[in-house]
């Protein structure tokens, strides 16, 4: 009797040994699939994610007393100006009447915010406090701010600095406020005289600092390898498929016959043909506004968490173009602005259709910062005089803007990117440095 | 049939049952578990060799902030005192002797026959020789190694009989303030990275022992010198990879162009196209004695060897 004890011991034993390991491999199965779920979140550069109000600055502020014009000599300190202005309310907005002119000739003393692009009424909500819902269908690349208390309202103008385009004027509460500020920061504050440049292509003037303040930085940064899982699977479905090969003009291509990467030093540019097939059928189906431009961008990059961004180093817009519905952001360290001749200061998409049909990036991240041996820069005034004496590598008539701002270099060794302030000229080329041809000066 | 025969055919069914699955559970944990290792790691050491005494420390490091060491006026009285050389302070920072007698050294041995010519001896490590200008290239060890910095190296010359004939020495000094310690990535990682990169190929070996040390970032504008953590990797024995342990940026560097700039640094102090003060170590020379050592010296660089 007791051998049979034994054996139904046994039995029941193995019964549960047997429900115990089936329900093991079931529940493994299950977590392998959880894990691989995991993987797919990974599709992320380790960056941040924007909103527009972060990304949209402008790239200069000027301050106008009668005939003469000044801005902060360190350019660090617009920023703090304009998070400033960002927390005055804004109300009875109105479109301005044809004939209207910007009352800037009968002020006395005015603001003047410059944006790099022409930016679209619609998202002002977005970036300033006010109650007033905003339908109008136009844009603006300057905002004027009268501020010398002639005005009791529409003290604010959105200019588009575009004659199809319709000019937005509000009233701003709190004026003496302002004004106090504006008093504070001009006593404490120090001050460069800014240089009119008359005689360019555009319209509207150009105005550029004659002695700014600016320190070039050393930076040391890590690469983003473009082998990992991590980064095939941002721009692609079945990172199985992709076909790697040498790319004739150095470095690597990446393709799936639908979307192709293509890989040259820390540059990277995607582009999905599957978007320009259909672009026939559909092209006049979806309308690229310029607000479509600039959320469809803007989701695009959060979704790899794509800003690369540090305590100096941002990422601001730069450039939105209805015409190749392209968009740009560029690098700015200090709040100025980054220049790079192989592609590594800006983030640049295509759209069309709704979806992203180039994107061109940088893969790699300033880290870490160093003091670098100061340069000796031009003065605005002697950029401009050697501009017009014929002295530059860039002719007078082609200019279209001037900015100071950093060329990025990598250092000989390869471990340190090198920020070197210069002067930048915008031409129909680009934007390229300036440097004079009888001396090196533009450094 | 009794219920006993029936529970003893019970028993060994599923005891089959669970064997197999037993079998299937290890198997699954097995290609589950070790899936992402088995692509990167056991490839790596399928196709290379000397994989398996990697060093596991240090984890983390701090960069190191370094300055050239300027010998003061005492120093340089005790550096008359080491014996049988004439020698020249370049710069306050460089050293550059020679032995009135030939120095017969063993370079199998400790190379302690050396120690009573070369001020703070005990500071330098070996690391190789270069054959084509006969020199023994000993790097500074500040707590870890400094690899290939022309500011903390010491150069042993020596004669076709192997004999030491002249040196040139520079040292580094910690600065007092240092950064905070970062996280350093493991040398198997580093190799991969090179290993994908197309820098190691299937079938190499890493020779020699895999070193931690420092090298060379980038110099700041005050004259501190900021280096890297670094591990030095050696392929085949003959290629030398720095790779930087925090950003994992690879250099290549090798003894013989490492000599090659050093001495055309020296040359240029020497014909005074770089312009910095030179003096003698013994200060009774003569301005002529300084002039005729000068160009003995530059005669032997020119020579590429000590010969006289």
């Amino acid at each position: 009797m007791k051998l049979e004890l034994f054996k139904t011991i046994l039995l029941l034993f193995l019964v549960a040994l047997s429900v115990t390991l089936t329900l093991n491999i079931w529940s493994y199965q299950g977590n392998y699939e959880y894990a691989e779920e995991d993987q797919a979140i990974d599709a992320k550069l380790n960056g941040t994610k924007q909103t527009k109000r972060n990304v949209i600055k402008p790239s200069q502020i000027l301050f106008h007393e009668g005939n003469e014009t000044f801005g902060y000599k360190n350019k660090v300190k617009e920023t703090e100006f304009y998070s400033n202005l960002r927390e005055w309310s804004l109300y009875n907005f109105r479109m301005m009447d044809e004939g209207e002119e910007i009352p800037t000739d009968t002020a006395e003393s005015w603001v003047e915010i410059v944006f790099p692009t022409a930016i679209p009424t619609s998202v002002i909500n977005e970036l300033f406090p006010t109650d007033d819902s905003l339908l109008y269908d136009s844009e603006f690349k300057r905002i004027y701010m009268i501020l010398d208390g002639t005005l009791q309202q529409g003290q604010v103008i959105f200019a588009s600095g575009d004659p199809t385009k319709m000019n937005l004027r509000a009233s701003v509460q709190n004026i003496a406020q302002i004004q106090e500020f504006l008093d504070g920061t001009q006593q404490t504050e120090e001050f460069t005289e800014y240089v009119n440049v008359t005689s360019l292509e555009q319209s509207t003037s150009v105005y550029i600092p004659n002695e700014p303040e600016i320190v070039g930085r050393k930076y040391r940064y890590t690469a983003i390898n473009p082998d990992t899982s991590t980064i095939q699977s941002i721009f692609f479905t079945n990172p199985s498929s992709i076909v790697s090969s040498p790319n004739p003009e150095g470095g690597q291509v990446y393709s799936d016959s639908q979307r192709e990467v293509t890989v040259r030093g820390y540059y990277m540019e995607y582009t999905n043909f599957l978007t320009s097939e259909n672009q026939n059928e559909q092209i006049n189906t979806v309308p690229n506004t310029i607000e479509h431009l600039l959320n469809t961008s803007l989701d695009y990059i959060n979704t790899h968490d794509g800003w690369l961004i540090d305590e100096g180093i941002q990422f601001y817009l730069s450039e939105l173009n209805r015409l190749t519905n392209s968009i740009e952001y560029r690098m700015v360290h200090q709040n100025y602005p980054v220049f790079s001749y192989e592609g590594l200061a800006t983030m640049e998409l295509t759209i069309q259709n709704m979806t992203v049909y180039q994107y061109r990036r940088p893969l790699m991240r300033l880290t870490q910062s160093y003091d670098r041996e100061p340069t000796d820069l031009m003065t605005g005034k002697e950029v401009l005089q050697a501009i017009t004496t014929g002295q530059t590598n860039v002719s007078e008539n082609e200019i279209q803007d001037i900015q100071v701002g950093y060329r990025i270099q990598q250092q000989p060794g390869g471990q340190i990117f090198d920020l070197i302030p210069t002067w930048f000229v915008k031409t129909y080329r680009g934007w390229q440095g300036i440097y004079s041809i009888t001396q090196q000066g533009g450094e | 049939m009794k219920w006993g025969q029936v529970k003893t055919i019970f028993i060994f069914c599923f005891l089959i049952l669970d064997i197999y699955l037993l079998h299937h559970v290890m198997t699954q944990q097995n290609s589950y578990e070790f899936l992402e290792e088995v692509t990167t790691e056991e490839n790596l050491r399928n196709n290379l060799n000397g994989l398996s005494d990697l060093p596991e420390e240090p984890k983390e490091a701090p960069m190191l902030h370094a300055k050239r060491k300027e010998f003061t006026e005492d120093e340089i009285e005790e550096l008359d005192n080491l014996s049988g050389q004439k020698s020249l302070v370049i710069d306050n920072h460089m050293i550059v002797g020679k032995l009135d007698k030939p120095l017969t050294i063993n370079v199998e041995g400790d190379l302690s026959e050396i120690e009573p010519y070369i001020w703070n001896y005990d500071q330098y490590v070996y690391y190789d020789k270069d054959e084509e200008s006969n020199t023994l290239i000993l790097f500074q060890k500040l707590d870890d190694h400094i690899f290939f910095n022309q500011s903390g190296v010491l150069l042993i010359h020596l004669n076709e009989k192997g004999e030491m004939t002249h040196y040139i020495q520079t040292l580094l000094l910690k600065t007092d303030e240092q950064p905070e310690k970062e996280t350093l990535r493991k040398p198997l990682e580093l190799i991969s990275l090179l290993y994908d990169g197309g820098q190691i190929n299937p079938g190499d070996e890493i020779t020699d022992q895999v070193l931690f040390g420092y090298h060379n970032l980038l110099p700041l504008p005050s004259g501190v010198q900021v280096l890297a953590p670094t591990w030095k990797i050696e392929i085949n024995n003959e290629k030398v990879f720095l790779v930087n342990a925090i950003e994992s940026h690879h250099t290549q560097r090798d003894p013989e162009t490492f000599i090659g700039e050093m001495m055309e640094q020296i040359k240029a102090y020497l014909t005074k196209r770089q312009n910095v003060p030179i003096k003698p170590i013994n200060d009774e020379w003569e301005q002529e004695e300084l002039q005729e050592f000068m160009r003995e010296l530059l005669q032997d660089i020119d020579e590429g060897d000590g010969e006289e």
